[in-house]
């Protein structure tokens, strides 16, 4: 069974995710617009799907019980992710996005995780271009061996897209996470705290609908 | 399409995603599952495992030291013989060439005579299925001629054809090989010959003596004093004793032959068997005796069922004249006599006991029953009593395949321990304050 923390952190992200919603469905209904040859600024209820695949970089650990920054020793990996967002106005949007990452031990041990986090998104757009900038509050699921802990997830990313369609656009996307794995001396030792930075940089395909 | 949905369907979609998502953090909190150690701190420990200095084919059988004129060398057996120096362990395994007509090399074992180790071969020919027992020249790695096959036969029982176990007992300042072997057309129990080693050339090929004909499948040996043998079969835990003389001769044989006077009165008896209370079999475990100061201590014999039987003597010569009794496990109240200890794992069965006197340690390995599944574990002897039961500590062994794997044998030279593993290499380890760190020596 999973401690308390990990059902605050659960609660936490969670509730992010579910303010959006009910405030979305207050709104009113617009009517539709007409399909445009060109790009029109989004407006409330515009949505989209990203998904996108790339590597992940294990950047380093922080040992907060002697403030030192040990190598994760963990091996480069793969991402994957898949994301539904939805408008506020013309350069907010908010959503959920939820990941698979991999990477191995030095002995090729398979470290996963699975991360879903509430997202919100500034995302200016500039001709055929979009730059989204994010911030995202989670949790991930670990899993190593027999091993599966959640802990609270916080990351940040910037993109870059090109609409090649009115509806598609491709681009590049790096994200910077920050996982902090906490223990509390319950069954693992509070010496294994530790707070896990990385990146992952990915190629994403938006589809707006 | 730009823009054509409308805003209750994405409300609709939201909604829906939101809901997902709650219940599938829900269902997957309720799964967390924590290990000994955090996820991110183990890993940030790990060490890479140094892997083997040979591709060579083989499951390793058997491992040995040996001097050859002033450098100690490892020898071991896995499918074929290799051989490197034992100060230096990251150098390469040198590859022996079996003798003509014998490509594998099913295991090996060594015996000292006149202070000189001897190192016999048991091999196989691939096409025919038949055995042979060959003496290695160390100094220049050559072969002596077929030992066993091809001059010898004895009078009760022809010399095996096929090599299913080799083993070495010492006593009285010499070493038997024991060998237990069968006939290719004999489908049924197996035959334990004896070796002996006597002559100095150790090629006296005509000291090939039946012990025991008809036996099943012998898993151990291993000895108690001077001319006791335990060793156990399909039935139970056995004791071959002799007549209280000083030794177990080559003259004396189990079926009584008129022309080898004292043959008959070897004793066997079963100790343990499928009639113990609680109608626990003996099978294929190990048998380990304590190396306790004085005239006392305690054989450890493990069963199919992961139960682990000690013996705690005061008299090595009474083990064959003892007797299963009850109050005898797990207590120093009573001497001589056999009983069951508490300890036990369920599910699985005991492969090797060793003592490892760098840990003060019993280590035992162990196999699922359905499954070659295992490792090894550690285990607290304290005076005669059976202490708690240990998972090797660190993650050099957690992530080592040694620790799923099962451990056939053991063997330790000095602070070094090998475990040599079903189909998983052989592996090498130091231990430093209790927590080992473990290396694949070689592998397939």
């Amino acid at each position: 069974m999973c401690t308390l923390r990990c059902y605050i952190v659960c609660a936490l992200a969670l509730s992010i995710t579910g303010i959006f919603v009910p405030t979305l469905a207050a709104q009113e209904s617009q009517p539709e617009t007409p399909v445009a040859d060109t790009p029109l600024p989004f407006t409330l209820g515009d949505q989209f799907f990203t998904i996108s695949a790339g590597a992940y970089f294990p950047l380093f650990l922080v040992n907060p019980s002697d403030g030192s920054l040990p190598s994760t020793n963990q091996t480069v990996g793969g991402v994957g992710s898949l994301q539904w967002g939805i408008y506020l106005n013309e350069f907010f949007s908010v959503g959920i996005e939820t990941s698979y990452i991999f990477s191995f031990s030095p002995n090729t041990r398979l470290l996963s995780f699975w991360p879903t986090s509430a997202k919100v998104t500034f995302a200016p757009r500039i001709g055929y271009f979009l730059i989204p900038i994010w911030l995202d509050v989670g949790i991930n699921f670990s899993y190593f061996e027999d091993s599966t802990k959640a802990d609270l997830l916080l990351k940040g990313g910037v993109g870059f897209y090109w609409f090649f369609d009115q509806a598609w656009a491709i681009g590049l996307r790096a994200e910077y996470w920050f996982i902090p794995q906490t223990y509390d001396n319950v069954r693992v030792p509070a010496a294994d705290t530790r707070l896990l930075n990385s990146l992952t940089t990915s190629i994403g395909v938006i589809y707006l609908f | 399409m730009w823009r054509e949905s409308t805003q209750h369907r994405g409300i609709f979609y939201g909604v829906w995603i939101a809901l997902i998502f709650w219940v599938l953090s829900a269902f997957l909190l309720g799964s967390c599952n924590h290990g000994p150690r955090g996820i991110f701190a183990e890993l940030q420990e790990e060490q890479r495992i140094q892997q083997a200095n040979t591709g060579e084919n083989g499951i390793p059988t058997a491992i040995h030291k040996i001097q050859v004129g002033s450098e100690d060398r490892y020898y071991l057996s896995a499918h074929r013989l290799f051989w490197r120096p034992s100060n230096n362990d990251g150098s390469d395994w040198n590859e022996i060439g079996s003798p003509a007509s014998f490509e594998n090399i099913d295991s090996i074992a060594v015996a000292t005579i006149s202070s000189t180790p001897y190192l016999f071969a048991s091999v196989t020919n691939n096409s025919n299925g038949r055995s042979g027992l060959f003496l290695l020249n160390t100094s220049n790695h050559s072969w002596s001629g077929e030992l066993m096959a091809t001059t010898h036969n004895t009078a009760d029982a022809p010399p095996p054809e096929q090599v299913v176990q080799l083993l070495e007992v010492e006593g009285n300042g010499r070493t038997r090989l024991l060998i237990v072997g069968r006939q290719l057309n004999v489908t049924d129990g197996y035959t334990l010959y004896s070796y002996n080693t006597r002559n100095s050339d150790a090629t006296d090929d005509d000291s090939l003596t039946v012990l025991w004909p008809s036996v099943g499948i012998i898993n151990d040996v291993d000895r108690a004093g001077a001319s006791r043998l335990l060793l156990t079969d399909a039935t139970g835990l056995y004791c071959v004793d002799d007549d209280g003389s000083a030794e177990l001769t080559e003259t004396r044989r189990i079926d009584g032959s008129s022309s080898l006077a004292g043959m008959n009165q070897f004793e066997m008896r079963r100790l343990v068997s499928d009639s113990t209370p609680d109608g626990d079999a003996i099978h294929l475990g190990g048998i380990y005796i304590s190396e306790t100061s004085g005239s006392t201590g305690d054989i450890y014999v493990s069963s199919g069922r992961g139960a682990l039987y000690r013996y705690h003597y005061t008299n090595l010569g009474d083990i064959c004249s003892s007797t299963w009794q009850d109050g005898c496990d797990n207590t120093t109240d009573i001497d001589d006599c056999w009983g069951k200890s508490n300890f036990g794992i369920p599910n699985y069965r005991y492969t090797d006991m060793l003592w490892f006197a760098s840990l003060g340690r019993l280590l035992i390995g162990i196999r699922d029953n359905n499954t070659v599944e295992g490792g090894y574990r550690e285990i607290e002897i304290n005076g005669s009593q059976i202490g708690e039961i240990h998972n090797p500590q660190g993650t050099s062994y957690s992530s080592a395949a040694l620790s799923t794997t099962s451990v056939r044998s053991f063997f330790v030279d000095g602070g070094k321990l090998f475990a040599l593993t079903e189909g998983r290499g052989m592996w090498r380890a130091s231990y430093d304050s209790g927590v080992p760190t473990w290396s694949l020596d070689f592998s397939r």
